[in-house]
């Protein structure tokens, strides 16, 4: 289980396969350690708030605590729905998470195209960010067709508090291979000759 | 809507959604879909509305890609193993072994390029189904169609991309192939797309220009070369699908001048990414000028509508950080020409606006 975001209950009929990285709904969940290896922590505030009293028929209870500005119904909505939330070792609960691609970047801000990861929702978004969303580390990242992950959720400290978060992480790539290059050029030779074409390719 | 006759000719163009998309009835029952607009539902426009007026994916003859910028291109996939008898046809410059190694590199793991992935997607279902690409350079016979005892004759014929243009690309893409231990970049296209088809179609006596995203460059590209072709066809369009969603690089005074009749229809999608919206303003009142029949699939101060339904929690990250949300498909306008063809009918051409479509 270790090393997977995975379901906050276990026990819970269809949690989720860790062996095949799908959750119950057929989607990829995401390695833990992308949770883990980032500073990235933009958006916080910090709790400052009540304790919820357990709330009957909710499946699981944690004791959580909310912000000033989060009004009561709507927590209530996302603890009754809280067993399709993903929670993370670290104590991340994924309220809403996607994948982007940025598709334009501006001088102060970047536009990108955002697919719902979680499963919740099929219509794919286009978000605007303010540029300062990134962290340092990732600003470098930051051109058109990078690709990141965007996470809305609510933190759970040891302590109960309970905070809001938006983790933003630009993806990290190796650099091309000879052999990749190699493979991709003889498939482009026979598949040019496949289709009558005139001349070959090569790369030094 | 309704089906059109055998004599009539047809040009519906659709936008934004996804994309842009032009089907084309070219009479005689025959279908030409040139690019693909995906609608919000997934679906390509065009197969959506072939199925609303009860025409079967076998009568589509022709799906040609103009170019391979993503808006084009999606949901070319289905339409190719939806209308299995159609041809497929794309630019010559991706029958080079340079753009074929791209779009290995691209067209599968990370990074991808959507058209690169789309196209090796659309390479798979023909070569699945023992089909096989039709590569385009100007001047070139798409489809032919001899007179029947209802409908005319037809021809449709490339006017793009020049050679000169074709071998600019290939030596573009060359450039452009990674080599060892090359940091693992996105791959972008910032050229002008003076490689994307243009087409000339002629039903009996109607002509329509099909301007596809060619922009303009030089004599030796776009759209000049094409005005200054010794060889191409004859003769001066009706209907004008206006390149590049109405923007000034694809303008050019002598398609205008020498390739319409005075006051063509216009028909042109609109377009949204990002920042960009087109088109704009200022294109609007350049092209009201030319023609005052003129359309664009939304308007042009068209937007995405806001994202709906999030989670309270998002929607308070976002107002927040100030990140705005909204939805990537807008709804696909469609704007939807017809003429009857037969001799002695009176060339009128009836122009029908759906789904926010509106009149310049």
């Amino acid at each position: 289980m270790a090393g997977w975001v995975r379901s906050l209950e276990p026990s819970v009929p269809g949690a989720g396969d860790p062996q095949s990285g799908l959750s119950p709904r057929g989607r990829f969940l995401l390695p833990s350690h992308f949770w883990e290896d980032h500073e990235l922590r933009r958006s916080v505030r910090d709790s400052t708030a009540t304790t919820l009293p357990r709330l009957p028929g909710a499946i699981h209870q944690p004791r959580v605590t909310v912000q000033e500005d989060t009004d009561r119904e709507a927590l209530i909505r996302h603890l009754s729905v809280g067993e399709s939330h993903p929670r993370s070792s670290d104590g991340f609960i994924v309220v809403s998470k996607w994948a982007g691609c940025v598709i334009e970047v501006g001088r102060d801000r970047f536009w990108a195209s955002l697919v719902d990861v979680v499963g919740r929702d099929d219509q794919e978004l286009e978000g605007e960010f303010p540029m300062e969303e990134v962290s340092d580390p990732d600003i470098g990242l930051v051109c058109e067709g990078a690709e990141f992950y965007w996470a809305v959720g609510y933190r759970i400290q040891a302590s109960g508090q309970r905070s809001r978060e938006s983790l933003l992480r630009f993806r990290r790539l190796p650099a091309w291979s000879s052999e990749e290059v190699e493979r991709a050029l003889e498939r482009a030779n026979l598949l040019t000759a496949e289709y009558g074409g005139n001349r070959a390719v090569s790369k030094a | 809507m309704s089906r059109p006759d055998p004599r009539d000719v047809e040009v519906s163009v659709f936008g934004p959604g996804f994309g842009e998309c032009v089907l084309v009835h070219l009479g005689g029952g025959d279908w030409m879909v040139v690019d693909s607009c995906v609608a919000p539902d997934g679906q390509p426009a065009a197969l959506s509305y072939l199925k609303s007026i009860g025409v079967d994916p076998s009568c589509v003859r022709v799906i040609l890609a103009s170019h391979f910028h993503k808006d084009h291109i999606a949901g070319m996939e289905r339409l190719v193993s939806t209308c299995s008898t159609a041809r497929f046809y794309c630019s010559a410059a991706l029958s080079f072994p340079d753009a074929q190694a791209l779009i290995a590199l691209y067209g599968g793991d990370p990074p991808r390029v959507a058209g690169a992935r789309e196209f090796s997607r659309v390479l798979k279902v023909l070569d699945d189904a023992g089909r096989a690409p039709n590569w385009v350079n100007a001047n070139q016979a798409i489809f032919r169609r001899s007179p029947t005892s209802d409908a005319p004759a037809c021809s449709v014929t490339s006017l793009s991309p020049s050679p000169e243009a074709v071998d600019h690309a290939v030596r573009v893409m060359a450039s452009k192939i990674p080599t060892n231990g090359e940091p693992r970049r996105p791959l972008v296209w910032r050229e002008p797309n003076v490689n994307a088809i243009a087409l000339w179609v002629r039903v009996g006596a109607l002509s329509i220009l099909l301007g596809g995203d060619l922009e303009e460059s030089s004599d030796a590209f776009g759209w000049t070369a094409v005005v200054k072709s010794p060889v191409r066809e004859p003769g001066r369009a009706h209907v004008f699908k206006i390149p590049h969603h109405g923007s000034q690089d694809a303008h050019a005074d002598g398609v205008w001048d020498e390739m319409l009749v005075p006051g063509p229809v216009g028909v042109m999608s609109s377009f949204h990414n990002g920042s960009h919206h087109l088109p704009t303003p200022a294109m609007c009142r350049r092209i009201r000028a030319l023609t005052s029949d003129a359309y664009s699939t939304q308007p042009g101060d068209w937007r995405p509508p806001k994202a709906h339904g999030l989670p309270t929690a998002v929607e308070r990250t976002a107002r927040d950080a100030g990140i705005q949300l909204r939805e990537r498909f807008g709804k696909v306008g469609h704007v939807r020409a017809r003429c009857r063809t037969l001799a002695g009918a009176e060339r009128s051409w009836e122009v029908a606006l759906q789904h926010g479509a509106s009149r310049l």
